[in-house]
């Protein structure tokens, strides 16, 4: 066990404080009676009642969990292929680095900037057809451009640091083809897609400004609901909504940390 | 010996068989394979991203249609605007909002380390046994949402709040009012939103340290100080460079969070951007001129990264 | 069963692996490529396998041409290096994986699992996973994985390589009795000479993409035809010779009488530390005397470097000598051989 300085510790302390403090506020404040302000007038469940009861907040969620489904299956099919594509087959390097360099830039391109050129692309497009028009289709397509590269680069990663005598292997005893990408390959990258298809998800549940920008007038996510309703005044009930989605994230995090440690198990092979 | 696998391709002669990973195939068919499963996702990024981007750039030289739409005259206003001259002569709350964006994102970045790596420091030095756990307290809070984040501000430096009366029993803020809007909520904000970007990096850099080097360190008379910057700080220079691309790009880029916590005074690049970019009221061209500078300082950043050496495989 | 590599040249970029190598591999034999890394024996190996293409030349198996034919349609197997086995997939599915690629029915794979389990002795382990099993014990799935399909020719890339020296010996042991009750082809790659010595019928010794000398493991030992044969397979002291009179030749120790006189105006004498004579009988001619500059503690012998040439020999079951010591041995006519390369 190595020691740190004590005021090492208490930073770090705090650094995690300040991540935390609001959001506990936020947490106590979802159960306070009061409606307005701060001081604590008693415990109540009031505001879960409310916000079960709240059709627009059902139809933004059942919204937020339509656009992560399919964004995240679109880009997990088109980002695996694509990384299978990158690492399985013999490219000059050229290519090769201007491929990686398309990849990478979404990676790091601001999220204002992405979103204001799909506005842009959306605002064309929707003459050509009335798919890409502002609302869900665009708001998945949206998403689905910034995953790509997330979950390109986690297969990949997965890809390249299996041995190439694994194929040797499965040819020397006779398979080939479909036959052993369907035995050999995919089982093998199949923890890469997943984490990448979880990385996926997170970051189209977390997404707001793609969102904001694409989905018109008339489509509304969470965050966007959110965001509106500190606009038109905070009220005890979006407390009691982030809560509910800080929750979620708990068990996410839960499940995805008990997975990644599964794939580490594996990994020692 | 020669390396194994795999083969590499006789560049001259495309079309003679070879084995490819166990497999007998031929260069000119492994690449038809190849295409076939990258199209795809290339066709994609080329029709939503970079189509999209270099559209985004032709606009920014256009002009803005009286209605607020896109008229398509060839023009340099909307740069010339950027650096002050508007159509009421120079003015220069635009290079304000620029060079604001730019020192928040700076001073963002430079806390987010000061606090990244002691907590980076203090998880990777917690017993196996509980690391996980504080593992998943760092994650928790990196995976909710940005907007619930920066919305539990409001509450936190709300009129009534612990923080905002000790900080009225002070005198640093008027009794009774909220924190809120101010550049300090603001940076707040972006504080803790940014953060776990830089922790995360850090962090797993931390995890691989060869502690071999700080005992060598010690050994050979090292200080404290001096243990740490030899023997420490080196090991986790490239990772530091990739929390300050992932921290200080979207810094640079937000306009969520100085818009719920900084008020409508406090503009920032993606503020600007984003009430032009309403086609009506705005002005898309000029957006469209915001978003490049946006995009030109961006890749400044990554091409420093890559000149000293920076891994892009760390950025993910 | 019977292999013919014809010819067989390969090049990678501009580095030469194999230069126009010709083999017979008789049916049944265990043979041995052996060499330092980078002499081409695993290329040839991976070439017989179909992992890789030659430039030109052919393999025939039985006398059929299977140059052209895919890794997966060769009734060739191959035990890796690292032994490659499937992390994703238990010990009975890894060996199960080239009877299921040829779709032969479950009812029948179940049986000759179990057989090949037991025939590597690792009956009760089927379950587990790879990285569960030690590297012995890895080692032998590979093997068991590979002897399920009944290959004609079953390739071995240095298969002992990863394990320590205590397991590598037995299982060499236990490689040859498997090799006997089968009765199949094999060839092994490996670059450890004892390794070599012990398991095969026949060794190749390779070096630069060549085959340099071939035959019986006492053949290859006892008459090296080369001065890198006989210091790759064991040790040896070479003395420089120029030819005498009389069959004799001149060297730093003086005239020496070696195995036959040398054709040749300059030669190698070539000596091995086990057959250096101390003490030296009265029948010796070639006598050769010095001082001890460093003696070897090796347990059962002693290990004796003299002075002023380096000659390196060996001694057992004498008065152990000390470092100063002068004295005299004798280098045997019948082993002091002639090399000319």
């Amino acid at each position: 066990m190595r020691r740190l300085p004590l005021w090492v510790s208490f930073i770090g302390l705090f650094a995690l404080a300040l991540l935390y403090v609001p959001l506990i506020g936020v947490v106590i404040q979802s159960f306070n009676a009061s409606r307005l302000g701060l001081d604590w007038k008693g415990f109540t469940l009031k505001w879960y009642e409310q916000l079960w009861a709240n059709e627009v907040i059902h139809e933004a969620a059942w919204n937020t969990l339509v656009i992560a489904t399919v964004s995240t299956v679109i880009s997990t099919v088109l980002g695996t292929a694509l990384a299978l594509a990158f690492s399985r087959f013999p490219w000059k390097r050229r290519a090769m680095t201007t491929a990686d360099n398309v990849l990478y830039l979404p990676v790091v391109t601001p999220e204002i900037v992405m979103a204001a050129a799909l506005v842009v692309m959306f605002s064309l497009l929707r003459h050509v057809h009335a798919m890409f028009d502002f609302g869900l289709p665009a708001v998945i397509i949206g998403h689905v451009t910034f995953q790509i590269s997330f979950v390109t680069l986690t297969v990949r990663s997965r890809l390249s640091g299996l041995p190439a005598n694994l194929d040797e292997a499965a040819c020397d005893l006779y398979s080939g083809g479909w036959n052993l990408f369907r035995r050999v390959t995919l089982p093998l990258i199949m923890p890469g897609i997943t984490a990448g298809a979880l990385l996926a998800f997170i970051l189209s549940l977390d997404d707001f400004v793609i969102t904001y920008f694409t989905a018109g007038p008339q489509l509304m996510t969470l965050p966007v609901y959110i965001y509106g309703s500190q606009r038109r005044g905070i009220t005890p009930e979006i407390h009691a909504l982030s809560t509910v989605m800080l929750l979620c994230t708990v068990v996410l995090v839960f499940v995805a940390m008990r997975f990644l440690q599964d794939r580490k198990g594996k990994a020692a092979s | 010996m020669p390396e194994p696998t795999p083969t590499p391709l006789p560049a001259s002669c495309p079309d003679t068989p070879l084995v490819w990973r166990g497999g007998l195939s031929t260069p000119r068919k492994l690449r038809r394979i190849g295409s076939l499963l990258g199209a795809p996702a290339f066709m994609w990024l080329g029709l939503f991203f970079i189509l999209p981007g270099l559209l985004l750039l032709a606009i920014a030289f256009a002009t803005r249609s009286p209605t607020g739409g896109i008229e398509w005259t060839f023009t340099l206003d909307n740069f010339r605007r950027l650096v002050g001259y508007g159509s009421f002569g120079w003015s220069p709350a635009n290079g304000q909002i620029i060079l604001r964006s730019v020192t928040i994102a700076a001073a963002t970045t430079v806390i987010c380390m000061i606090l990244a790596y002691p907590l980076a420091f203090f998880i990777a030095c917690r017993p196996a046994s509980s690391r996980m756990l504080w593992l998943i307290v760092l994650t928790v809070p990196f995976w909710t949402n940005l907007i619930v984040r920066t919305y539990a501000w409001l509450i936190m430096l709300g009129p009534e709040s612990p923080i905002t009366r000790l900080a009225a029993m002070v005198g640093l803020a008027e009794p009774g009012a909220a924190l809120y809007p101010s550049t300090t909520a603001t940076m707040l904000g972006m504080i803790t939103a940014f953060l776990p970007f830089m922790v995360m990096p850090i962090y797993s850099s931390v995890e691989k340290i060869n502690w071999n080097l700080l005992e060598a360190a010690q050994d050979l008379y090292c200080s404290r100080w001096g243990t740490f910057r030899h023997a420490i700080l080196p090991q986790t220079y490239s990772a530091l460079f990739v929390g300050v691309i992932l921290t200080f790009i979207p810094a640079m880029g937000t306009f969520l969070i100085s818009d719920i916590l900084g008020g409508a005074r406090f503009m920032l690049i993606g503020n600007l951007i984003q009430t032009q970019f309403t086609f009506g009221s705005g002005n898309p061209p000029y957006a469209a001129a915001l978003a490049f500078v946006l995009i030109l300082l961006t890749l400044i950043i990554i091409a420093l990264f890559s000149r000293l050496g920076g891994k892009r495989e760390e950025l993910v | 069963m019977s292999i013919n590599v014809i010819a067989v040249h390969k090049t990678y970029g501009t580095t030469l692996a194999l230069s126009n190598v010709d083999l017979i591999v008789k049916p049944g034999e265990f043979i041995t490529l052996l060499g330092p890394s980078g002499c081409g024996k695993t290329t040839l190996l991976r070439i017989i396998a179909g992992l890789e293409r030659p430039d030109s030349g052919y393999i025939h198996l039985d006398g059929k041409d299977i140059t052209h034919d895919k890794a997966n349609q060769r009734p060739i197997n191959t035990v890796f290096q690292s032994y490659a086995l499937f992390p994703h997939l238990n010990i009975r599915d890894n060996i199960a994986f080239g009877l299921r690629s040829r779709r032969v029915p479950e009812a029948e794979i179940g049986p000759r699992v179990d057989q090949a389990v037991s025939l590597v002795r690792l009956d009760g382990m089927t379950d587990r996973r790879t990285h569960q099993l030690s590297g012995g014990q890895q080692q032998r799935v590979a093997l068991a994985r590979a002897l399920i399909n009944e290959p004609k020719v079953l390739l071995l890339d240095e298969p002992m390589s990863a394990l320590d020296a205590n397991l590598r010996v037995a299982l060499q042991i236990e490689l040859r009795a498997l090799h006997r009750r089968l009765g199949g082809t094999f060839i092994l790659v490996t670059h450890d000479q004892d390794e070599a010595l012990t398991v095969s019928d026949r060794v190749i010794v390779m070096n630069k993409g060549r085959i340099i000398q071939q035959g019986t493991p006492s053949e290859v030992y006892q008459r090296p035809t080369s001065r890198f044969v006989a210091s790759f397979l064991g040790h040896a002291n070479f003395i420089d010779a120029k030819r005498g009179s009389s069959g004799m030749a001149e060297t730093a120790y003086g005239p020496l009488r070696p195995q036959e006189p040398l054709s040749e105006e300059n030669a190698t004498l070539c000596i091995r530390p086990e057959e250096v004579l101390y003490p030296i009988p009265q029948t010796c001619t070639n006598r050769v005397s010095g001082t001890v500059r460093e003696a070897i503690y090796r347990g059962d012998h002693q290990e004796i470097w003299l002075d002023p040439q380096g000659l390196r020999f060996t001694t057992s079951g004498c008065t152990p000598l000390k470092i100063g010591d002068h004295i005299e041995v004798g280098l045997p006519t019948d082993n002091l051989r002639v090399l000319y390369a």
